[in-house]
């Protein structure tokens, strides 16, 4: 297995990209992102997501950064 | 020292011991199959680099933690990559904590001057294939000769010590194992991980598999005539 950079990686793929369908929910059921109406995608754009990793450092410096 | 993350409490980690682990970030190989590497690569390191846990505040939790668990776990990353783990480990055993190092034993003089001080009670080395097949599965950074060495010193030290393989259908094939045995021959134990196709740092692997529990069975019989003690963890 041989690959190259990330970026060269990703212009390989660029040309075989299809569209994705992102499901997630605002009301109480998973639908597909683009069947939301307008108010719900501008919600649905506004979310941050979190890493992980550095939400759990956070949570850890709260309970013991210098007090 | 950089800590790019720390797990508070694990029993798996160190065997027969309560431990808490301390990841650094970085890493000299690029396992494709590798499930931390938001601690691997340099953009993702990047992301998470504001949220490092200073070292101060690591100590202020160890203190907590006197009494109650038995030793801290130093992984990564490839933890011999810090220039004070040296430094760092003594903190930590002055508290009177035992210490676990993992690395991937491509460091070998490193992991020798730090084992050689005596601060370390345990270490675990990965092995992740045959030598010749090294370079193809965790990249050109590897020296096949230094991991022979590491192995070779980590067996005839004495110290109390693992060797351990992620294994994957696609990749350990019945050839693969049966060298990977000739390795490890000697050592004291060896622990078979089995592949899980999430969150791999190269997404190709995603499509790869794991074995099966009896297949893990039949693998695991390989190794239990040339190592003392032969673990599954899967
Ligand atoms: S599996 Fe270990 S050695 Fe391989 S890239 Fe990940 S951290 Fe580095």
């Amino acid at each position: 297995m041989q690959t190259g950079t990330r970026q060269e990686d990703l212009q390989v793929v660029q040309s075989q990209r299809t569209r994705c369908e992102v499901w997630t929910r605002v009301m109480g059921y998973f639908r597909p992102v683009s069947h939301f109406n307008v108010g719900k995608k501008s919600e649905h754009y506004s979310r941050k997501h979190f890493v992980e990793c550095a939400t759990a450092n956070q949570s850890f410096m709260a309970q013991y950064a210098d007090v | 020292m950089l800590i790019s993350g720390i797990q508070q409490f694990t029993l798996l980690d160190y065997p027969d011991k309560t431990a808490c682990i301390v990841f650094t970030p970085g890493c000299n190989f690029r396992c494709g199959f590798c499930h931390n590497p938001e601690f691997v690569l340099p953009e993702e390191i990047e992301q998470i680099k504001d949220s490092f846990i200073p070292e101060a505040a690591f100590f202020r939790f160890l203190e907590e933690r006197q009494g109650l668990l038995d030793g801290v776990v130093i992984t990564g990353g490839e933890p011999t990559l810090m220039g004070d783990l040296l430094p760092f480990i003594e903190k930590i055993k002055e508290m009177g904590f035992l210490v676990k190092l993992d690395s991937n034993g491509n460091t070998p003089q490193i992991l020798k001057k730090i084992v050689e001080t005596g601060l370390v009670d345990y270490v675990a080395m990965d092995i992740k294939t045959i030598l010749p097949k090294y370079k193809e599965l965790v990249g050109s950074r590897v020296r096949e000769a230094h991991i022979q060495e590491a192995i070779s010193f980590i067996k005839d030290h004495g110290i109390d010590h693992e060797f351990r393989s992620t294994i994957i259908k696609e990749v350990h094939t019945p050839d693969v194992l049966q060298g990977m045995a000739v390795l490890v021959e000697g050592a004291r134990r060896y622990f078979l991980q089995n592949f899980r196709p999430e969150k791999t740092l190269d997404p190709a692997f995603e499509h790869y598999h794991g074995f099966s529990e009896s297949e893990l069975y039949d693998i695991r019989e390989l190794f239990v005539p040339v190592v003392a003690e032969v673990g599954i963890r899967s």
